[in-house]
Formats: structure tokens, C-alpha cells, sequence
């Protein structure tokens, strides 16, 4: 068996084609009023047969969104609520499909989307770290070396062995993001998560990002903290409405969204 | 140890053509020897037409033989007229219209070659063949049109891979569920001995009917065999509503979380298993060499409950009345189940109920293994059988067609 940390340097070293390749992405949502029933579904299929046409309203969370991440960049994803960020987030790390167009992640990555990071809610906290581990394609004899260093990062050595659902929001984030750091993937996709830490851990998990981003891997970022963005990513993409407003080196594309929000007061559409 | 490769699942795997029809072929072969077995089963049970009856001889090999020669031919006839017109109603691509021609080259073949075979029987296998095609070849490939059998071993191959997680928290799942209650394993083993204990004086003390042995062993074998089938059913509607949290938030096969359900029925099904020995062994029935049937006929009764709940557990986000409509047929579905009563004692023009319900028919066979101490009617093993594992294969192919598609569904 191959540790951990030698299978992760030799994947490191690989060829310099794009290790995230997004062509021309839409993703359509249905937008419903009622949850589906056997009533509804058998309604709109006879509308459908009458009248050839659907019955909800589509909606695209993405439209025509294309970009390539080359290994070992580190990318933030901006935009104002609603624009499509987690969408592609979850597109991203194959947890739906795209309605249209391609999507190609070559590697092992990691994501760590919503508060809850996958956890289940019954099981103590230390079994969660090597369940977590194995949704992350890492067998618990490889993560099992790690275990003490992760309890030691997310700061929970006193309630690790409490079922996680009594956790507060902040400390199942914690937990979250110290065994994504701990797979050692490729590629990590972090959504919004350092949001609820405190600030002395986001400047742990910063200082974190960093030693992995000079290791040569690569990050997917989604923030509301500029200065977290300016800090950690060389390039920024900003998502508006689901389109891809701009995508160039962080310090323009956050300048040019800073400014957008200024004159732009949030409750226009 | 692959670790990297766990989570490639957006890799298209690319086996080339001639590997796709060779197991394009094979299956077809296996589903027209499976589909003859059908044939048989119901040629001998059912009295439509001239009952085969005792007077029964199996068949000559020379007829799988045609099988597999009419198969054959029907592949090269496909390729040979993909390169004339005639490409337009036939190429080795177009599935159903290749599985007639093989099951009608197959008819012809027997007429010639085996003349005294019943031509009555020659209907049932065409009819069976076409039946059970459908639901292996055609269907699944219908109902995704990228499917082919390729990216079919690429989802096994991918479950493969997770089979740690699938055991990680299968464990996990079992440890809370018993150290949560005081008794944990007991209130598992209660239900069916309770529920055996009040139907046994209901049915031979109130209604006095009689039945060859104690009727609370005579119950508990089937009992047991439904307990399994039920729980898998509706923890199967469940699985999938219950983890949509989950299922929001990490990337994982989802079929794990079907047999995750059915692994728990299956610990369960360990224990109530081993109170029925020990009500058995009260009752004076110790087991026997016939309980070496026990491992192929779990087998058959897990591959056909996992293809139900491959539909259930999909189909049941998208349409949420499911679970309550199955309420209702699985209640049905437990009447029409030799479970309470033997079949001998059903009038003869109901019987054929028991035959076309594979459940019922694994229900009797477990019953004759364990209760009867005699080897089960092996003519009635390969209907279930290849019902079972027919419905295991277009279930996980609906599964995971409609995979993607679960995490909008919320």
C-alpha cells in the first residue's frame, strides 16, 4: 500500500493539461410551486400530450459557462446571491449533472458544500472523519494516521466522541474543512465555509490554503470575503444571473464586482 | 491502493465496438437460455393448451445449441445489412429487432432440427424470450440511450471501488441502531415470534384449520422469507428521501445508500433466521443437508428485492405518493403470498397466482428446504431466478439513469 502523502505527490507532478475543463455548462432547474405528486405528474402529462409543451417554467441557474483551471491554481468564484455559485460548486464536484455542454475534472478532489459537510447527524464526530474520508475516495486505513492531526485542527478533542448533530454550526464546519484539507485531493471546492468560523480560525484555514496552494494544489473558492480572495486566489471568476461576467486576475475582477455593488443597490433585478 | 480513481466518475470509459457486441451477444444468449427456462416452468405448471404434466423430458442440449447458432446468425445477418439499404430496419445497433429476429431464427431452428418438440412450448419460449429481452436488453437501453453495456461495468466498477465506504457505514449504521435501544436485538426477534404466536392460536384453536405441521413453524419460515422482502421494500422507498441531505453535499454512488437498507434487512434477517431455528428445533425439526439450499435461494430473494427497490427508491422522490400506494399493494401482495396458508388447499383455478408471484414461489421453496426437510422444485428456482435477476438489472439501470437527476429533485 501506497501512504497517502507519496500518492498524493506523485498525482501532484502530472501533465500540464487543464485539471478543470468547463465548456459551454447550462443548468436548468424546474421551477415547481407544488411538490410533485401522482396527481401533478399525471396533469402535466396530459397537458403535455395535448399541447406539446411544459407545463413549469424553466429556469437556468447556468448559462454557457466556460472556463479552465490549470493545475494548481487557485480560483474564487464571486457573485451576489442567487448567481449560480454553489450551482456550479455542485456541477463541479458531480454531485448533479449539467442540463447542456461538458464537464471535465480530471483528479481527486474534495468538497465541502453546506454546513452539514456530509455528515451524519447519529454518529460521534470521530466516526464521521473516516466516514467523510471514504466519500472522499480515501480508505479508513489510509486516513487513519491523520485522524489526530485533524481532531487537533478543527479544535474539537473534547466532543469528538459526541454524535454530531449536537454540534453547533461553526464547529461541524470546522470538522468539514480540517478532513478536506487531510485527504490531500488534488482539488478542493470550498463553498462559503470559512463564513461561520471565528476569525482566528479563518486565519488558521488561510494560512492553511496557502501551504496547499504552494504544495501545487489546486482550490476552488466560493467567498464573500474579498480580503480571503485578494489573499488566497490569483484569479477571480464573477457569475451574474448565472453568466460569466468576467474572469481575470482577482484584484480587477474584485475591483470591477466592488464597484457593480456599489452602484448597483441589491434589490434591483 | 486506487484511490484516485474513486471519484472519476465523469470519465467516459471507452471500450471499443467489437467488446461491446461480443457482450451484447452474450447477454442475448443468456436471456434466450433464461427465457427457455421460463417456458418450461410455466409449461409445466399452467394447464393452458396440453399440459407437459409428468410425462415431461428435458430438453436435448441441440436446443441450446440452436440458441446459440440462431443468435449467431442473427448478429451476422444485422452486420451484413448495416453495409446495404436495408441498414435503415436493421444493424447490429438496433436492439429489439435483433432480438426478434434471434428468437424467431431460434423457432425456426428447433421446427427444423426438433420436430417432436412441442410447438405449444416453442410459443411459451418465444413469448417468455420476448418478455424477459425486453426487460434485460431493450428497456435499459431505452430508457438511457448513452447506456451502453460499457458504462453499465464502469457504475459496477465504480461501486467497486467504494465498496470500503459501503462497509464503513454499514457498521456504523448497525452499531447505533442496536446500542441505541436497551434490548437492541430482541424487539427484532419479538415482532414475528408474536405475531406467530397470536395467528397460531387464531387459526388452529378459533378457526380450527389443520395443517400438516405446527403452524407457528409453518408460518415463521414464511414469515421470515417476507420480513426480509417488506423491510428492503419500504426502507427502499425510503433511502434515498431520507439522505437527500446528504446527497445534496458529497458525491458518492448512490445505490450505496439502496443496499445499505438491505444489508440492514439482511443482519435482521440473521436473527429472526436464527429464532426460527430454535422455534424449529422446539417443534422437533432439526436442520437438515436440504438447508444447502438456503445460500442460492437468499440470493434470488435479494437480487429481486434489490431490483424493486432500485425502481421504488427513485421513484419514490419523484413522485411522492409511492410509499403510500405501496402501503397498500404490499399489504395485497402479503395475501397473495403463500405466507398463512399451503397452496394445496387454494381451489386449482387460482393456483397459477402462486406461479406468476416469484415471491410466492421462493416463499415455498424456503419453506420446503427448512420445514419439509425436501430439496425445492429446481423447475420453480430458475423462474425467480431469472425474474430476480432480469428486474436487479433494469432496476440498477433505471437507478442510475435517473441518478443525476436526484439531486434537483429536493
Amino acid at each position: 500500500m501506497i501512504a497517502l502523502e507519496e500518492r498524493s505527490q506523485t498525482t501532484l507532478e502530472g501533465d500540464s493539461a487543464p485539471i478543470i475543463e468547463v465548456r459551454g455548462v447550462y443548468k436548468q432547474y424546474v421551477r415547481t410551486t407544488y411538490r410533485p405528486s401522482l396527481r401533478h405528474e399525471a396533469l402535466s402529462l396530459l397537458r403535455r400530450l395535448i399541447r406539446k409543451q411544459t407545463v413549469a417554467q424553466p429556469f437556468y441557474a447556468l448559462q454557457d459557462v466556460s472556463f479552465s483551471v490549470a493545475r494548481g491554481e487557485s480560483v474564487a468564484i464571486v457573485g451576489r446571491n442567487g448567481s449560480g455559485k454553489t450551482t456550479l460548486i455542485k456541477l463541479l464536484s458531480g454531485i448533479m449533472r449539467p442540463t447542456k455542454g461538458s464537464l471535465r475534472v480530471r483528479g481527486r478532489y474534495a468538497s465541502l458544500i453546506g454546513l452539514q459537510a456530509g455528515f451524519i447527524g447519529e454518529l460521534s464526530g470521530r466516526k464521521n472523519i473516516y466516514l467523510n474520508a471514504a466519500f472522499h475516495g480515501v480508505m479508513p486505513r489510509q486516513i487513519e494516521p491523520y485522524v489526530e492531526d485533524i481532531i487537533e485542527f478543527a479544535e474539537l478533542r473534547p466532543f469528538i466522541d459526541t454524535p454530531v448533530k449536537h454540534y453547533s454550526s461553526g464547529m461541524s464546519a470546522r470538522l468539514g474543512f480540517s478532513i478536506a484539507i487531510h485527504v490531500l485531493p488534488e482539488i478542493i471546492f470550498l463553498d462559503e465555509v470559512l463564513a461561520v468560523g471565528d476569525a482566528a480560525f479563518q486565519q488558521k484555514c488561510i494560512a492553511h490554503m496557502l501551504k496547499l496552494r504552494a504544495e501545487g494544489r489546486t482550490i476552488v473558492f466560493v467567498s464573500h470575503d474579498s480580503s480571503a480572495v485578494r489573499l488566497l486566489c490569483e484569479r477571480a471568476l464573477w457569475l451574474h444571473k448565472g453568466r460569466l461576467r468576467m474572469d481575470g486576475e482577482s484584484d480587477l475582477v474584485l475591483e470591477e464586482y466592488e464597484y457593480f455593488m456599489q452602484h448597483q443597490p441589491p434589490d434591483s433585478q | 491502493m486506487a484511490i484516485s480513481l474513486a471519484q472519476r466518475a465523469s470519465e467516459p470509459v471507452t471500450l471499443s465496438l467489437n467488446v461491446l457486441r461480443l457482450l451484447q451477444y452474450a447477454a442475448n444468449v443468456a436471456i434466450l437460455i433464461g427465457a427457455h427456462l421460463i417456458a418450461v416452468q410455466v409449461r409445466l405448471r399452467l394447464t393452458w393448451g396440453n399440459p407437459l404434466g409428468a410425462e415431461y423430458e428435458a430438453q436435448p442440449p441441440l436446443f441450446f445449441l440452436i440458441i446459440a447458432v440462431a443468435q449467431a446468425l442473427a448478429y451476422l445477418l444485422a452486420s451484413w445489412a448495416a453495409r446495404t439499404p436495408l441498414r435503415r430496419w436493421l444493424t447490429p445497433r438496433s436492439q429489439f429487432r435483433l432480438l426478434i429476429l434471434g428468437i424467431g431464427l431460434t423457432v425456426l431452428g428447433t421446427l427444423w432440427l426438433l420436430p417432436d418438440l412441442s410447438q405449444l412450448q416453442l410459443v411459451y419460449f418465444g413469448v417468455a424470450a420476448a418478455v424477459v429481452g425486453v426487460g434485460g436488453i431493450v428497456f435499459p437501453a431505452r430508457i438511457n440511450p448513452q447506456q451502453d453495456s460499457g458504462i453499465f461495468f464502469m457504475h459496477l466498477q465504480r461501486l467497486w471501488q467504494n465498496r470500503a465506504l459501503l462497509g464503513l457505514w454499514l457498521r456504523y449504521n448497525i452499531q447505533t441502531r442496536y446500542s441505541q435501544t436497551v434490548l437492541g436485538i430482541f424487539w427484532i426477534v419479538l415482532l414475528p415470534l408474536a405475531m406467530s404466536g397470536v395467528l397460531a392460536l387464531a387459526f388452529t384453536q378459533f378457526l380450527r384449520i389443520s395443517y400438516d405441521v405446527p403452524f407457528i413453524v409453518f408460518f415463521l419460515a414464511g414469515l421470515v422469507v417476507w420480513q426480509l422482502f417488506s423491510s428492503g421494500i419500504f426502507g427502499g422507498m425510503n433511502a434515498i428521501l431520507s439522505k437527500i441531505g446528504l446527497i445534496n453535499q458529497v458525491n458518492f454512488p448512490r445505490e450505496i445508500a439502496v443496499l445499505l437498507v438491505i444489508g440492514e434487512g439482511l443482519v435482521d434477517f440473521c436473527f429472526t433466521f436464527l429464532a426460527f431455528v430454535v422455534v424449529n428445533a422446539l417443534n422437533g425439526i432439526y436442520p437438515s443437508a436440504t438447508w444447502l439450499y438456503l445460500p442460492p435461494l437468499l440470493f434470488v430473494l435479494i437480487c429481486f428485492t434489490l431490483g424493486l427497490m432500485f425502481f421504488l427508491s427513485s421513484l419514490s422522490l419523484m413522485i411522492r405518493d409511492i410509499p403510500q400506494l405501496f402501503a397498500v399493494i404490499m399489504q395485497l401482495l402479503f395475501y397473495l403470498t403463500p405466507i398463512l396458508y399451503p397452496v394445496q388447499n387454494v381451489p386449482e383455478q387460482f393456483r397459477f397466482i402462486f406461479i406468476i408471484n416469484p415471491l410466492g414461489l421462493i416463499v415455498q421453496a424456503f419453506r420446503d428446504v427448512t420445514v419439509y426437510g425436501r430439496a425445492p422444485d429446481a423447475l420453480s428456482l430458475y423462474y425467480p431466478l431469472v425474474a430476480a435477476l432480469t428486474l436487479l438489472y433494469m432496476g440498477y439501470a433505471y437507478f442510475k439513469a435517473n441518478e443525476s437527476r436526484l439531486a434537483d429533485f429536493t
